[in-house]
């Protein structure tokens, strides 16, 4: 065999072409010392040969070194996600609690922002304080006090009209509803006692019905503030 | 006798109030006294306070930094000044007194003052007014500062405001034609027997509380019962725009009518 055709074998079994025949007359002369290194040669190189799914491979051994970096770093971030997680209660409740403490301190300032205008000789700043004590929660004794005040004295039947409705938002107040009906019998305006008759009767208590009840009994009260009383109860 | 010369002027002039929502006061020639009030601190706003028992009041907003009084005989009724000739005006007594304190002017109605007479002021635009008339009319014109008016039997009529008006008018009706609703202050007319009208410009901003017991309500815009007298359904509200100024009406008797300008 020539030195040629035997390096044509060679290379078609370095490229897997070869037959059983090919492989058999390749391994006689495998036995010659003169093709020997050769021979070796390409065995070595066919075993370093890459593998068809060389890509693919690649692309897994990064997906693992992926993976592998981020456990390696999942510890850190649980303690991180935690210490955050903790900051950001801590920081909620604070500012939560500031919120509360403007919250109250501003509504305080709205009180006594209402006390000092309904003292004032305007009947629109009256009306102003009016709507700022309207926006409050809760009404404070000193600003009731006022506004009860406002309501029997003031000489303006508009001013007196909107603390009745002001005050009638804070219903649950025992010392408004009692206040209320001391001032039915100190209002001239009957605009005003309608108005006052009207809140009262909203407030669905009880002890209100019963004195409403007297009301209609009572000769001195107008007929047609009576039959608007009886509208409203009956 | 020398009030007929004026009636035509007076039926055309009250025409005209019914037609453009204008009264027709300011047409009305029987002037009988005049006085121009400076003011200590012109730059300044102030109060005008005026209170009558008989006299008609209208109050005009100008651009002026003082205080203009006419005194007019509406019905020509008082001898005294009709007899008189005008340039001998000077010399009647009229029947108010006048005090300027620091831009407040205060003018008052003496006891025994005369029937049917006018009061016609011209004040400074940002001038804010207080006034009240017992059994006759108060008429507001332009102005931007605080308007509080008040009458047992006149009527109210408000034109062009700018500002923020408070008005009660225990029989007679309230007109309010606003230029501007400031949401500055809150709004409050209210009658017990008379009827009230509103008008809203257009691009107003405006809650409107209505309470009416006995009468209708009639408006241009919707409205909608109010949640928390939902047991008698009397308070109506009415919202334009935002909402941002408030302008509450009350009538027991009277009828309320709202209008876009």
């Amino acid at each position: 065999m020539k030195k040629k055709e035997v390096e044509e074998l060679l290379q078609k079994y370095l490229e897997g072409k070869t037959s059983v025949e090919d492989e058999q007359l390749l391994n006689r002369h495998t036995q010659d010392p003169y093709y020997l290194d050769e021979i070796g040669f390409y065995k070595e190189a066919k075993e370093q040969e890459l593998p068809n799914t060389f890509d693919e491979t690649i692309t897994n051994s990064i997906k693992l070194l992926s993976k592998r970096s981020f456990i390696h770093l999942a510890p850190i971030l649980k303690i991180a996600a935690v210490l955050l997680l903790v900051f950001l209660s801590v920081s909620l409740v604070r500012m939560n609690t500031t919120y509360n403490e403007l919250l109250t301190k501003m509504e305080a300032i709205q009180s006594t922002l209402a006390v000092t205008l309904i003292d004032h000789r305007s009947v629109h700043l009256k009306l102003k304080a009016l709507k700022f004590a309207e926006e409050l929660p809760e009404i404070k004794p000193e600003l009731s006090r006022s506004l009860i005040d406002l309501l029997n004295n003031d000489e303006n039947v508009n001013v007196r009209m909107a603390v009745v409705e002001t005050m009638a938002g804070f219903s649950e107040n025992e010392y408004i509803k009692t206040e209320f009906i001391r001032s039915l019998k100190k209002q001239e305006s009957f605009l005003v006692r309608a108005i006052l008759v009207e809140n009262l009767i909203n407030m669905n208590d009880p002890a209100i019905i019963e004195e409403m009840t007297k009301m209609i009994e009572d000769d001195r009260t107008e007929l047609e503030l009576r039959n608007q009383i009886k509208e409203m109860i009956l | 006798m020398k009030i007929f010369k004026y009636i035509p002027l007076f039926v055309v002039s009250l025409i005209s109030f019914d037609l453009l929502g204008q009264p027709p006061i300011k047409q009305l020639p029987n002037v009988i006294k005049k006085y121009e009030i400076e003011l200590t601190r012109p730059w300044r706003s102030g109060l005008l306070k005026v209170e009558t028992q008989y006299s008609r009041i209208s109050v005009e907003a100008h651009d002026i930094d003082y205080i203009d009084i006419e005194i007019h005989d509406l019905q020509g009724q008082n001898a005294e000044y009709n007899s008189l000739d005008p340039n001998r005006w000077d010399d009647v007594e009229a029947p108010f007194t006048f005090v300027e304190n620091e831009n407040d002017v205060i003018i008052e109605e003496l006891a025994e003052s005369e029937t049917g007479l006018l009061i016609l002021i011209k004040v400074p635009e940002k001038f804010s007014v207080k006034l009240r008339s017992e059994l006759e009319d108060v008429f507001v014109f332009d102005l931007r500062g605080q308007i509080e008016a008040n009458t047992k039997a006149g009527n109210i009529v408000l034109t062009r405001i700018y500002g923020s008006a408070v008005a009660n008018s225990e029989s007679g009706n309230i007109d309010a034609y606003y230029k501007e609703v400031t949401p500055r202050y809150p709004h409050a007319l209210s009658t017990l027997r008379g009827d009230l009208k509103l008008v809203l410009p257009t691009n107003s901003s405006t809650n409107v509380f209505i309470g009416c017991n006995n009468g209708k309500v009639k408006s241009e815009y919707p409205t909608r019962t109010s949640g928390k007298s939902d047991q008698n359904e009397r308070i109506k509200i009415i919202k334009t725009g935002m909402g941002e100024a408030s302008i509450g009406l009350r009538t027991y008797y009277g009828n309320v009518s709202i209008y876009k300008s």
